[in-house]
């Protein structure tokens, strides 16, 4: 069932990249162009993908973010497409950033935004018996949120139900966990008393 | 009746008309006092649409009103039993030239229920600025057009409101016209073409008004009456009063019409000491105050003896004086515009149907227009429907009416009487757009997109749903792709609602939709998604206003709302996040009433 949600989903953008591809002329990648994968393909290229391969480049990008583990977010422009961005998903980007006052800017938000949504999506599916991976995007994602939540892509509400799903995965310790839970919430302006805690 | 009582007002009334200030018969207008003062009558006599005087006044319309000018008035004019009397109003003239042809046409608004307290005169609620009113008023001058409000007989200092004595409040509207005109610079010419609009009490003003214009005041450019959810039927309407949501109504009437008819109306005989002590209240109340305070109380628990309503029509002298005020027994010889909310819970449909039938009967010319809901929704959804009827009888244009009618009588749709006074939206349509913030793009819902809602006023409970059919939206992501989109309805919109003693509407709640994306492609080619937000998007829906607004057009819902993380995108699922989730998405939701039928 998810498989064909999946499948689903890819093939609509691909439909959706073939046709918007159809339309536009290729660009020309400035600078760094970073791979994403088995599944990378130039610009030029992409409207003569079928689906399937679109799909294997989206799937090769969604799993290309956890080489983000540990990295920072983008500061600046960002000129060259990151390996977990995929083609078709860097010119949506750029499309939307284009109607933005600030582009640029936009265009760091959107991707910034993407990476923790990617990393998100690959917390919940990933097996929590692979604890080095369940623990490294668990930390990411907390140490992001507050950057989310002051950028207006979470609201602080929704951002503390994540910091609780997190740290519930990550602090098996009821008492330190709700110590730690009142940082996190402090960290994106909600305050709460710790009772119980030491 | 308390005579040594009765004897005493009449000894400080007399003391009090000696002490008065006196001016010169037949006097040329003077300007009154400030104040109160310019409520107590100075002796003078004049003849019927005489100015006594005048001052300029100041109004408050609240926003969207048209620069305008304002006077209060004093007018000479007849009560129903055919003596002088006097009467106060205002009159409202827009500051900005007329640009129709001819003078500026006059309309003389006949205000419905305000209460029975002199602060519920309608010239002191709209210098306050707390007249429930005012939308209709608006729309008025916003067509250009001098608008002439008269308090009705009874709101002069000392003086006891004659509620719903039919004649009376007839002569006050059409002698309003003539007393306008003679107010200096006001710039309101006698010969000017003129219109009487009114609803529930003042429905049954401007159809008094059309029945005695050829007798009282054939001197009068009169080119159209519109007459909405009129009482027109006494002791029908008193049967549907009686014991239910309006029962404010009746009881202000027997006080009414036992000031206009004391002796066929002896209100302190027939009250025993919990009549008197509601009479008393009565007296101290605007109509929302009312309306609440003696909702579903039955006549007979007033009355001595507790004698029903039955009973009391059975005393001649109280049938006499309630039959008296029934319409229909003359040709309205201008053109007349009827109107009806079908689920009106206070003033039946038929009767007023039956009205209509009466008027074609004899040959007047009526047009009848249904409104689907109930009375205080119809007395301000009709504004822009009155006011384009009116504006062709001011043009001169023809109308042929609607006597002849093929359609089957409509049936009331009224809640139920003698419960909570619910207001039900039923398929109201919703105009919304919701914001994606990202996109900067509106989604616009579709045109058949409707709400229906519950309006609990007693309880303060709103419940209701939201239908929102299934729509294609372009969304700036991949051009040229066709996003087909849902907003699901996720659960009840639940909520509360008020209306307090100034008429003020609150309403308190959220609306809870899911997003779909439900498939994309292009033209015919739609490949299904099963995106959607992963939880329901909460929309409150917060308004506090007039309760004109549930008619006007003016219930909107505005604010900003979160949009949670998207689910089931496939392998872009994280892009449709990025894309359409997060807070600061903005929202407006209008709501209004189904269009009326011609019937």
């Amino acid at each position: 069932m998810k498989r064909s949600i999946w499948l689903a989903g890819g093939l609509v953008v691909a439909v959706a990249a073939g046709l918007m591809l159809w339309e536009q002329e290729p660009q020309a990648g400035g600078g760094r162009e970073t791979s994403a994968g088995g599944g990378s393909q130039p610009m030029e290229n992409l409207g003569e993908m079928d689906p399937e391969q679109l799909a294997a480049e989206q799937l090769a990008a969604n799993r290309a973010v956890l080489e983000e583990i540990g990295e920072a977010p983008f500061e600046g422009p960002i000129t060259e497409r990151p390996a977990f961005v995929s083609h078709l998903e860097w010119q949506v980007l750029k499309n939307v950033a284009q109607q933005h006052p600030n582009p640029e800017q936009e265009m760091t938000r959107l991707v910034n935004h993407l990476r923790f949504a990617k990393q998100w999506d690959l917390w919940q599916e990933t097996d929590p018996q692979d604890v080095t991976r369940h623990r490294a995007l668990a930390e990411q994602l907390l140490e992001e949120i507050p950057s989310r939540v002051s950028n207006q892509e979470l609201d602080p509400a929704y951002a503390q139900q994540m910091q609780q799903t997190l740290l519930t995965a990550l602090i098996p310790d009821a008492g330190e966990r709700r110590q730690r839970a009142a940082k996190e919430a402090a960290r994106i302006g909600v305050q709460f008393r710790v009772e119980g805690g030491s | 009746m308390n005579f040594p009582y009765f004897q005493a007002a009449k000894s400080c009334l007399l003391a009090a008309a000696i002490a008065l200030p006196a001016l010169p018969l037949h006097a040329a207008p003077v300007v009154g006092p400030d104040g109160m003062a310019f409520y107590t009558p100075p002796a003078s006599e004049g003849a019927q649409g005489d100015l006594i005087w005048y001052r300029q006044a100041s109004v408050k319309l609240g926003n969207g009103a048209p620069d305008a000018r304002s006077w209060n008035l004093m007018y000479h004019s007849t009560d129903a039993l055919g003596q002088p009397n006097v009467v106060t109003g205002t009159v409202i003239v827009p500051t900005a030239s007329w640009k129709g042809r001819g003078d500026r046409p006059v309309i003389s608004y006949a205000v419905g229920t305000h209460g029975l307290n002199q602060s519920c005169a309608p010239s002191l609620q709209l210098a306050a600025g707390t007249d429930y009113e005012t939308a209709n008023i608006v729309a008025a001058l916003r067509a250009g057009y001098a608008v002439l409000i008269s308090d009705n007989p009874g709101y002069t200092n000392g003086d006891t409101p004659t509620y719903l004595a039919g004649k009376a409040q007839g002569h006050a509207v059409l002698d309003i016209i003539r007393a306008a005109a003679q107010i200096p610079q006001a710039g309101i010419s006698s010969n000017a073409k003129a219109a009487v609009w009114g609803y529930s009490q003042g429905g049954q003003t401007a159809s008094w008004a059309a029945e005695l214009k050829d007798t009282y005041a054939p001197d009068l450019n009169l080119v159209g009456v519109a007459a909405g959810g009129t009482p027109a039927n006494f002791p029908a309407i008193a049967h549907n009063l009686d014991g239910s949501t309006g029962a404010s109504f009746l009881m202000q009437a027997i006080v009414g019409l036992g000031t206009q008819y004391p002796d066929k109306i002896p209100v302190d005989e027939l009250a025993n000491d919990r009549g008197q002590m509601m009479i008393e209240t009565a007296k101290q109340q605007c109509v929302f105050e009312a309306l609440f305070d003696v909702m579903n109380e039955s006549i007979s628990s007033y009355t001595v003896g507790n004698q029903t309503l039955d009973e009391l029509l059975t005393i001649p002298s109280v049938n006499e004086a309630l039959t008296e005020q029934n319409l229909g027994q003359n040709r309205v010889s201008v053109p007349l515009y009827q109107y009806h909310g079908q689920a009106d819970e206070f003033i039946p449909l038929d009767q007023h149907i039956a009205l209509k039938r009466q008027y074609c009967q004899r040959f007047s010319n009526v047009t009848f227009e249904l409104y689907p809901s109930e009375h205080i929704v119809t007395q301000f959804q009709a504004a822009p429907y009155v006011l384009s009827w009116l504006g062709d009888r001011f043009n001169g244009r023809p109308t042929l009416g609607n006597c002849i009618s093929l359609k089957p009588e409509p049936k009331s749709t009224a809640n139920p009487g003698g419960g909570n006074f619910v207001v039900s939206l039923t398929d109201w349509n919703l105009a919304a757009t919701i914001g994606l913030n990202t996109l900067n793009q509106d989604i616009t819902l579709p045109n058949k997109s409707t709400f229906t809602a519950d309006t609990d006023m007693t309880a303060q409970v709103l419940d209701g749903t939201l239908s929102i059919p299934t729509f294609k939206q372009k969304l700036n992501i991949v051009l040229p792709l066709d996003v087909v989109i849902t907003v699901a309805p996720a659960e009840r919109t639940q909520g509360t609602v008020s209306l307090d003693h100034q008429g003020i509407l609150q309403v308190q709640g959220t609306a809870h939709t899911y997003i779909k994306v439900n498939s994309a492609g292009l033209g015919l080619l739609q490949i299904p998604f099963g995106c959607q937000t992963e939880r329901s998007v909460a929309f409150p829906i917060n308004f506090e206003g007039p309760v004109s607004a549930l008619g006007s057009g003016d219930l909107t819902f505005t604010g900003t709302t979160s949009f949670p993380p998207m689910k089931n995108c496939g392998l872009f699922n994280s892009l449709f996040t990025v894309l359409m989730s997060g807070p600061g998405q903005k929202y407006s939701f209008n709501v209004t009433p189904p269009a009326p039928t011609r019937w």
